[in-house]
């Protein structure tokens, strides 16, 4: 047995998807108690739905003119019809190396977070796409669509390769959806970049983005209260850097009110750009942090 | 630099446990983190120098095994070796002994006299000198030692007074030249009424606080026993002395009490350092209280002034009597003595020897113990032969008779009141008194009646027969004898410890409330004392009387202090001293460790703490 299936078996085992299947169906009774048809727009367009008369005004299209009408009425009329939008799907994860060591819980967790994601945009047809984030930005996956593609997303989730170093304004500047591929994207990932400010800058950037944008970010609780005491030599994953400390238990009070700083910093920057931002544990019960999230107001839970 | 406490250096060895904690110290616990972000935020406050990083295992280590020198160096106490630059130091000689409560006609004793020329003294000295106090009577205490602290040693001064103890000039020479030692320069500076003799080695300048025309006359022995052959009677002997320093002849009164009543009154008429010896015959009942009180018009030291003691209760000395064949005329002086309540006798005869009960006095006639018995004194009468420390030579025959007996040595005390006038007596052996015995009576050119000690041991040896000498001399004069023979030999058994007059500073072994009859220098109080039991040593002057009915006295008696000496026309070494010159400010060697070990704690806190080199 290879390690990668190892793995793939540890990440999305046969329960895991199940749970993943009754959720979206618990999703889907409950939208469709609320709500009729899927994804109307007010714009018209040129599907075969009707959806209202309009006088003729000219320089308009005279083949949608309704002839049978203007020889009842004598006027002339256009046909509108519905238009019907296709959703993007954007998964953005994190695979800087802070994101498997030492707490490899991140990655299973923003893994499973990025299928499920990736499994609710396939069973409500939308087109979803896969990206890996560190120094840059990567199509992990063409957009894919239709549930039988979820296999082809969790044999790339599983080959996601965690390594390196975070750039996230680099790699927020690269990704650029076209205004074609309109959608919402959701970036997993703690969001430790180089600098304290290098989130908040990046966050702002994305703000250019065309869509809904959530952000995930997850954490293991160790990283906000470190269990270190005394004299340590520190090992940063990402670049290898070693630094001393001699810590005692009130530098790491300073540390956690540091840490959460931080967090708060990037919750207000999302949230002065109108954009969802979510903090997950990575010991956290999946489900119920998913569950959270579409709570929050996705249009991806409104589609399904 | 020496160290006092060299041995302290050893401690050295203490340096290996930091250096193998720093070989074989735990390496930091490494611990991967997903980023340094916060950490480094958090270490910005404490960020380390680049230099200091470089040189931290290092400086850690070093600053740690210099302040275990430097402590281990504290500890073995360095001083400052000689030097040009070295400003010195003093060590004053207060003498507190009794001569110094001498007070002038305003009443200032001549202790706050030399106090004042101290402080004088002491204000003058540049500061980096360092002084000692030492404080001498029969002992020299050590008040102050190698101390800058003026304020101190002012403080210590005021609070010295005269204490009713004989100087013990040699003990303090001693201490001084001890403390001379330890500084290189350093000047002794003796404030006392008279200068010491033996200060020539040392660097010494005696300051005198001596009265310029002192008049003294005082006690300056007395001793108190019971009569040996007479019930209820007493003889006290007291010697009166007019110090030598007075500028005329004095007429001091002795006015003795018995029970609060006066007894006698004597006035004597004295020259300067001339002595008079009393021997005060008292009819009086043990127990009773008696004083002696000295009155001379102008006196200006009341310590030797008076005698207080109690009337002895004395136990009867045991005496051990083993004669071959005993004389008659020793019988019967020891039988009156056996009357009179003086002795108990164990009478044997040399088939009894030796004897299971511990006499305090031996008597042998004409027989003599082989091994010789050395744990008791002894009185050997008319010996037969040489043994242990009796070397006689037996004369043939009935003996030599002599027509009279010359008194060699009439003061001594087994010849007290024993007259040798008219005495008739018949030798029967050759002394040989050697370098231990003291001749007492001669006849013609041997003598017949010696005593001294020979190791320790006290010994009176008679080399005549009473019974074959004149008897009508010899009847009142040999009882005498034998009893002073007797009294002088057990004059150290505890039969006779109450009978002695101790002095100030003497050890006294009594637990629990002692009633004194106390004299002040001007008169006697009635006060108590509490002991706690153990050996104390005694402070007061006067008799003294505990719940046992053990009595003791304590008196000055004391000739050196009696003459009170006068300020000589110019003090001979006052001006022999170099003065000394303000020397370099740290001299200190302590007060140097003290300072670098605490800077090197400072540093080693802010490199460290501060600095938080990680």
């Amino acid at each position: 047995m290879s390690q990668a299936a190892l793995e793939r078996e540890d990440l999305f085992d046969a329960a895991f998807l199940d749970r993943l299947r009754s959720l979206a169906v618990r999703l889907r009774k409950r939208r469709a108690l609320s709500r009729r048809g899927a994804q109307s727009t007010p714009a018209t367009g040129f599907t075969r739905e009707f959806k209202d008369y309009r006088h003729y005004t000219p320089r308009e299209d005279y083949r949608a003119i309704d002839w049978r009408l203007y020889a009842r009425l004598d006027k002339l009329f256009v046909r509108l019809y519905e238009e019907t939008q296709e959703l993007n799907l954007h998964v953005l994860v994190d695979t800087s190396a802070s994101m498997a060591r030492p707490f490899g819980e991140k990655r299973r967790q923003a893994l499973r977070f990025a299928v499920a994601l990736a499994y609710l945009g396939l069973a409500a047809q939308q087109r979803v796409s896969l990206y890996s984030l560190s120094d840059t930005v990567r199509q992990e996956l063409p957009p894919l669509r239709g549930q039988g593609n979820i296999e082809k997303v969790i044999q790339s989730a599983t080959r996601l390769d965690f390594g390196g170093l975070t750039d996230l304004e680099r790699g927020f500047t690269e990704f650029r959806p076209t205004r074609q591929r309109y959608g919402v994207i959701f970036v997993l990932s703690d969001f430790f970049g180089r600098d304290v400010n290098t989130a908040s800058h990046a966050i702002q950037r994305a703000a250019a983005w065309p869509g809904e944008t959530h952000f995930v970010q997850i954490l293991h609780p160790e990283e906000r209260e470190p269990r270190i005491e005394g004299e340590v030599e520190l090992d940063e994953v990402e670049t290898g850097e070693r630094r001393r400390f001699w810590l005692t238990r009130r530098d790491v009070q300073r540390y956690s009110e540091t840490f959460d700083a931080f967090c708060d910093t990037l919750a207000r920057e999302c949230a002065a750009h109108r954009m969802d931002f979510m903090q997950c544990g990575a010991t956290e019960p999946f489900e119920d942090r998913f569950l959270d999230l579409l709570n929050r107001g996705s249009a991806l839970a409104g589609g399904v | 630099m020496r160290f006092l406490a060299p041995h302290l250096l050893h401690l050295a060895w203490l340096a290996l446990i930091p250096l193998a904690l720093y070989l074989f110290k735990k390496k930091a616990r490494r611990v991967p983190v997903s980023t340094l972000l916060f950490f480094r935020s958090l270490a910005r406050e404490h960020q380390e120098s680049a230099w200091l990083r470089k040189i931290k295992k290092w400086l850690s280590l070093l600053l740690t095994l210099l302040m275990l020198f430097l402590i281990v160096l504290a500890l073995a106490r360095p001083v400052g070796e000689a030097g040009a630059d070295s400003p010195g130091a003093v060590v004053l000689l207060m003498d507190r002994s009794a001569s110094m409560a001498a007070r002038d006609e305003k009443g200032r004793t001549r202790l706050e006299e030399a106090r004042q020329l101290a402080r004088a003294k002491l204000k003058s000295l540049p500061e980096q000198v360092v002084v000692s106090l030492v404080a001498c009577d029969a002992k020299a205490h050590v008040l102050l030692s190698r101390s800058r602290n003026r304020r101190e040693c002012l403080r210590l001064l005021d609070e010295l007074s005269p204490r009713p103890l004989t100087l013990r000039p040699d003990i303090a020479l001693v201490t001084a030249a001890r403390l001379a030692e330890l500084e290189p320069g350093t000047q002794v500076w003796h404030f006392g009424d008279r200068p010491f003799e033996s200060g020539a080695d040392l660097a010494y300048q005696f300051h005198s606080a001596a009265l310029d025309a002192p008049l003294n006359a005082g006690i300056t022995a007395f001793q108190i026993r019971p009569a040996p052959l007479a019930h209820d009677r007493y003889e006290a002997f007291v010697k009166v002395t007019a110090a030598p320093a007075n500028t005329r002849r004095v007429t001091s009164t002795l006015e003795v009490t018995l029970a609060g009543r006066l007894a006698q009154l004597r006035e004597l008429e004295l020259e300067p350092g001339e002595s008079s010896a009393l021997i005060l015959p008292l009819e009086g009942v043990k127990g009773q209280r008696m004083t002696v009180q000295l009155k001379t018009p102008g006196d200006c030291l009341g310590w030797d002034d008076a005698v207080a003691a109690v009337l002895p209760r004395s136990r009867p000395l045991v005496v051990a009597w083993v004669a071959e064949n005993a004389d008659p005329f020793t019988e019967l002086a020891l039988t009156s003595m056996i009357e009179a309540g003086r002795i108990e006798m164990l009478r044997g005869t040399p088939a009894a020897w030796p004897m299971s009960d511990k006499p305090d006095v031996y008597v042998f006639e004409q027989w003599l113990p082989d091994p010789w018995p050395a744990d008791r004194p002894a009185i050997v009468l008319n010996p037969p032969k040489s043994a242990g420390p009796v070397q006689v030579r037996r004369l043939t025959g009935a003996g030599l008779p002599h027509e009279s007996v010359r008194s060699a040595a009439p003061e001594h005390p087994v010849l007290f009141r024993v007259s040798s006038s008219r005495l008739a007596i018949t030798q029967t052996g050759v002394l040989d008194t050697g370098a231990s015995l003291e001749p007492l009576w001669m006849a013609g050119s041997e003598p017949v009646l010696a005593a001294g000690e020979v190791e320790g041991q006290r010994l009176v040896v008679s080399a005549f027969s009473p019974a074959r000498s004149e008897q009508l001399a010899l009847l009142p004069a040999f009882p005498l004898m034998l009893g002073n023979a007797l009294y002088w030999c057990a004059e150290q058994a505890a039969a006779l410890a109450e009978i002695q007059t101790r002095h100030p500073g003497d050890l006294l072994e009594e637990e629990g409330l002692l009633r004194w009859t106390e004299w002040d220098g001007t008169r006697f109080l009635e006060t108590t004392e509490v002991l706690q039991g153990g050996v104390t040593a005694i402070t007061r002057l006067g008799a003294w009387e505990n719940g046992d009915d053990r009595t003791g006295v304590s008196a000055l008696a004391s000739a050196a202090e009696t003459s009170v000496p006068a300020r000589a026309t110019e003090d001979s070494a006052s001006a022999s001293l170099p003065a000394f010159a303000a020397g370099p400010v740290f001299r200190d060697w302590p007060a140097i460790l003290t300072a670098t070990l605490l800077f090197l704690l400072l540093l080693e806190s802010w490199l460290f703490h501060r600095k938080a080199v990680y």
